[in-house]
């Protein structure tokens, strides 16, 4: 981004002398010949490694979800502590950084940095990051609580990436009823108020005695609701692409050659409005992570012992005045780091995938 | 224009119908009837009785929630004076197709605005209306008076953030704008970003935990208060004492709020800035010679805050709604606290009114933005 | 002939890209006599439009620069003048036109306040003179109620009347020089000689030298008293349209001229281009700039960049190491578009 290039001092005179080998060159690229070809797919790599903050981005979203999806594994292999069970050291005290709320009768605490202290199992992650006031690991529940965030961020995205393009394609491509009916439809998901309704939501799901239970208790409830609720913008980015791509040229002339309408919208319009689609499902999925945070909450999210990040920010908040810094810090942290991560991806995502943008800087 | 308006109330209707309708429906579906935690309770059964009786609450779901409708739409007491906002407003909708059409200056947007400013306000000043929107659960009395004991802290609380987001995000934008790619522009965006990707409970925590909890316990000065809106001794306090105290608790929650919405802000009038800036006209006036000033104030600044207008007439509708979480971390006594006591405990007339007035503001802000879109600029017609 | 008005001397001007320095500008020297009509002619990326925002000090740091070289109008350096003493002249002595009448006027404020703010910037009048001022410029640029029109937005007109506006506004200070940047590419074909003709009338009555930008050499052939023929920067031909014409010294004018549809060729079976592309102005190829797209280069084309001298008519300038040597009246066009001698033909 910083603009370290410097003007160079004029131009070098007199003579230069070439071969005719270079000449030769010159020739040929003076007339578009002997050029490597560059793909469209060379343009987006170039450019996305170019944005230093979305390659840092991407990396770490990587090593995240690769640490989420490994966790079980890792607590099965005994290298993390179980995220909702209690830690005991030798003695089978309950191993708290922080007095339990009431009475604190016949427990042992310590404070954090005293962690090191107790004898704990080997394995006992509590000694990173801390334990909470039931002597739960800190550090478990920041890694277990991304698989909600993530659970919920990636399903609601790819719900949105599919409504909204199957919505919005349908819309763009076949104007009249069809465009009016679904737009008329699209309008009124997007009328209604995405955190209100998600609250009303996420407080009776786990009455709604019908579902299944992997659907009222856990993340995937939160995500398919956020899901549902977000689509409406992509769709109609979506159709107003579709509408400007539709009559341009070489749809014209995919048409005129008898091409059919699968063939048309798969091959030639879809490919071109891939890139609002990519970037809008990536802004989706950071603000489907905050929403499900901000559910977690205020307690109409997943529900406990299930760690989330949000629900430890706001464990962390209430105890906060007893010192309880590491309960609110980490979870923190990481719920800010990933959306942000998010957000950088999205717009490198959107700075590479910009066919139009020339190399050029104005 | 007013066929333009028609057809976005219509809109707006059916979809205040449709909120109405899922959210209803969904409390309906929650353990079986709304009256059914009150059952455990046996001092509830003089309510239980006089609930089933207003709203047939032993009738199928459909006729429920029709007589609630009913009931929402209904006005209690309708004087003859509230003929008075409804002439205004009339008043207003004329005046401002008449202007529109009609008047020939630059001036005609703030005529507009002066003259809905007034209207509003006559109105306001003279409504005395009343809906029968329940009574609530928690033995709090009627749904209507809670509503507007609790609107006021919203109002005070939405708006002095708005105004801090405002005051600072567009300015900030324009700076940022006019120099790119500057130390302080790059600085900017990251800051931008990091507010993005903060929820607004991490940023309500932090600053409640650091400068109200933590900053007492070093300095022993008592600088913000932790929750609340004013302290119990407050109508005791002199003017200047009553003025601190209240900006004592209400910095903090407005911050939170004015924060993300202030990025937001920041960054839409960089981008709008940066794309006037890049236009042909803007050359146009620096080759007509043009102070540099004059350039960015009167010729960028005037295009570049078109689009801005519209995004804060939306926001609007959502910082006042929207306030639910933050005014919940600070115990501030608005409609967003009472929207989360009343979901926690399924007290669905209060539910209901508040939601519909969030979804009410939602709608009437889209069409205030639509409008405040044509008043700044002369290319939109409305078809 | 007498002093010039305005005399452009070694004027570079580069930009800095991601991809390297952009010579948009390399070089160039010219002088325009007052009242002088003068074509600026060339392809897209010849550094035509970088030449008239270079003279109007339009060029914008950190991105563009002006590297070396003098601008003197009327005796005075423009490249070493402030801010404010070039905002006096911007607008005031030198006004420009652009290419797109569509986008180059402010959006959401009246033709009327356009017009008067450029009147009370550059003449000591009130604005109520001002305005009497602006229905006059209106009116002579054939705009049909003029006091009325003085109230209406840009997009209530259309593209023919918006880029009346635009010389109504240029002329409305009497400047010296006209700088108009392809005025009527973006308008109907219909218009375009109109308008033509108009701007040039009103600058012709005012005694206002113009600098007319084109890629049409048919409006150049029409309007202008000399013409230079820019390419990748550089001036590489420059004399009276009648020169020009009629004894191209260039063979990349001679190309030009080939390229244009004329009534009255009659031998001419068909239009033919150019061979190649212009070379990029990043990675320019030393010597000189056309060479690769050249029948006549020879080993000193590839060494060394060619100086503008004086060739054929008297004051007529070409830059080419073989102007004298080739007889352009044999080159001909092989069936690739090449530019070859005609003896070299192969059909």
């Amino acid at each position: 981004m910083s603009d370290d290039r410097h003007m160079m001092d004029g131009p070098e005179d007199g003579p230069i002398v070439v071969t005719s080998e270079e000449h030769a060159v010159d020739l040929l690229e003076a007339e578009g010949m002997g050029v490597e070809p560059v793909t469209q797919w060379d343009l987006f790599s170039t450019r996305l490694r170019r944005h230093r903050l979305a390659m840092i981005a991407t990396f770490f979203l990587i090593f995240l979800l690769v640490l989420v999806l490994v966790a079980p594994v890792m607590q099965n292999a005994g290298w993390i502590d179980p995220p909702t069970k209690s830690l005991v050291d030798g003695e089978g005290r309950i191993l708290r950084n922080i007095a339990p709320r009431g009475a604190s009768d016949n427990v042992f605490y310590s404070e954090f940095v005293d962690g090191v202290e107790t004898q704990v199992s080997a394995s006992s992650t509590a000694l990173w990051f801390g334990s909470d006031d039931l002597g739960r690991s800190v550090f478990s529940r920041v890694i277990f609580g991304g698989r909600a965030s993530l659970t919920v961020g990636l399903v609601a995205g790819l719900m949105v990436a599919a409504l909204g393009t199957i919505v919005g394609s349908l819309a763009g491509y076949y104007p009249g009823g069809v465009d009016q009916s679904l737009m008329r439809f699209t309008d009124l998901v997007l009328g209604l108020p995405l955190l209100p309704v998600a609250i009303v939501v996420g407080r009776i799901l786990p009455e709604l005695s019908f579902l299944p239970s992997w659907l009222t208790s856990g993340a995937m409830g939160i995500a398919l609701l956020l899901g549902f609720l977000s689509w409406g913008g992509l769709a109609r980015i979506v159709r107003a692409e579709f509408l400007s791509l539709r009559e341009k040229e070489f749809v014209e002339a995919a048409r005129a050659a008898g091409a059919s309408d699968r063939r048309i919208v798969f091959r030639h319009i879809l490919p071109n409005a891939m890139s609002p689609i990519i970037v809008q499902t990536t802004l989706i999925i950071g603000t489907a992570i905050i929403v499900e945070a901000a559910l977690s909450f205020l307690g109409f999210g997943v529900r406990p012992p299930t760690p989330t990040w949000g629900a430890m920010v706001a464990e962390g908040g209430r105890l906060a005045v007893r010192g309880y810094w590491w309960g609110l810090v980490f979870p923190g942290f990481a719920l800010v780091s990933t959306v942000l991560a998010i957000n950088f991806l999205g717009d490198g995502l959107r700075d590479a995938l910009d066919p139009t943008q020339t190399i050029e800087r104005k | 224009m007013l066929a333009y308006i028609t057809r976005r109330l219509v809109y707006g209707l059916v979809t205040l119908l449709a909120l109405s309708m899922v959210v209803f429906g969904l409390l309906q579906a929650s353990g079986g009837g709304p009256l059914n935690r009150l059952r455990l309770n046996p001092r509830m059964q003089d309510l239980i009785q006089e609930l089933t009786e207003l709203w047939g609450l032993d009738k199928p779901v459909y006729q429920q929630y029709l007589t609630w409708l009913k009931n929402y739409v209904t006005p209690e007491e309708f004087g003859l004076q509230n003929a008075i906002p409804i002439v205004m407003v009339l008043a207003a909708v004329g005046g401002t197709f008449l202007i529109a059409r009609y008047m020939k200056s630059h001036w005609k947007g703030g005529v507009i605005l002066l003259m809905w400013v007034v209207a509003i306000i006559v109105s306001v000043a003279n409504m005395n209306i009343e809906f029968n929107w329940g009574v609530s659960f928690q033995g709090g009395g009627s749904v209507w008076d809670l509503v507007f004991s609790r609107a006021g802290a919203t109002f005070r609380l939405g708006f002095t953030a708005l105004f801090l987001a405002l005051l600072i995000g567009i300015p900030l934008g324009i700076y940022q704008a006019v120099r790119q790619y500057s130390f302080f522009d790059q600085l900017g965006t990251v800051g931008a970003f990091l507010m993005f990707s903060t929820p607004i409970f991490v940023v309500g925590i932090g600053l409640q935990i650091v400068l109200a909890l933590y900053l007492e316990k070093w300095t022993g000065v008592k600088v913000f208060y932790v929750a609340g809106m004013n302290e119990p001794g407050y109508g005791d306090l002199s003017f200047w004492g009553q003025m601190k105290d209240t900006l004592q608790h209400l910095m903090l929650p407005a911050i939170s709020i004015a924060l993300i919405s202030l990025a937001g802000y920041a960054r839409f009038q960089r981008a709008s800035m940066l794309e006037v800036l890049h236009s042909d006209y803007l050359r146009t006036a620096k080759a007509k010679g043009l102070p540099r000033r004059t350039i960015i104030v009167k010729h960028a600044l005037r295009n570049a805050l078109i689009p801005i207008v519209t995004l804060v007439s939306i926001d609007i509708a959502f910082i006042i709604g929207g306030a639910i979480i933050t005014e919940s971390i600070f115990g501030w006594p608005g409609l967003g606290s009472l929207y989360i006591t009343a979901i926690d405990t399924v007290d669905y007339p209060l539910v209901m009114a508040i939601v519909m007035i969030i979804g009410i503001g939602i709608v009437i802000m889209n069409i205030v933005a639509d409008i405040m879109y044509g008043v700044m600029d002369p290319r939109v017609r409305y078809e | 002939m007498t002093e010039p008005l305005l005399s452009v001397d070694n004027l570079r001007t580069y930009f800095s890209t991601e991809e390297g320095i952009v010579r948009a500008v390399d070089g160039i020297s010219f002088d325009l006599a007052p009242g002088e009509r003068r074509g600026v002619v060339g392809e897209s990326g010849s550094g035509k439009s970088v030449t008239a925002m270079s003279i109007m000090g339009l060029i914008e740091p950190p991105a563009g620069e002006i590297v070396t070289g003098e601008i003197l109008f009327r005796g005075q350096n423009l490249l070493s003048l402030g801010e404010d003493e070039m905002q006096d002249i911007r607008g005031g002595q030198i006004a420009m036109i652009f290419q797109d009448p569509m986008t180059a006027l402010n959006p959401v404020y009246t033709v009327g306040d356009q017009l008067v703010e450029t009147i009370v910037l550059h003449q000591d009048v009130s604005k109520t003179e001002a305005r009497e001022i602006a229905i006059q410029a209106l009116d002579d640029v054939q705009i049909p109620n003029a006091k009325e029109k003085l109230f209406d937005y840009p997009h209530q007109f259309s593209g023919g009347m918006r880029q009346r506006v635009m010389i109504a506004m240029g002329l409305s200070c009497n400047p010296e020089l006209l700088i108009a940047d392809e005025p009527t590419t973006a308008l109907d074909v219909t218009t375009q000689a109109q308008i033509m003709d108009l701007m040039l009338q009103l600058a012709d009555d005012r005694g206002t030298a113009v600098l007319l930008i084109t890629h049409d050499l048919g409006v150049v052939a029409g309007f202008c008293d000399t013409v230079q023929v820019m390419y990748a920067g550089g001036i590489v031909e420059a004399g009276t349209a009648d020169d020009i014409f009629y004894n191209p010294q260039h063979p990349y004018t001679w190309g030009l001229l080939g390229s244009m549809a004329r009534l009255d060729a009659v031998q001419q079976d068909r239009l033919h281009s150019i061979a190649g592309t212009p070379p990029s102005v990043i990675d320019l190829p030393p010597g000189c700039r056309f060479r690769p797209r050249c029948a006549f280069a020879t080993d000193i084309c590839g060494r060394i960049l060619p100086q503008l001298r004086e060739a054929g008519n008297e004051g007529q300038t070409v830059a080419c190491h073989h102007a004298d040597e080739m007889d352009l009246k044999t080159l001909a066009v092989d069936s690739s578009d090449r530019i070859v001698k005609q003896d070299e033909v192969v059909s």
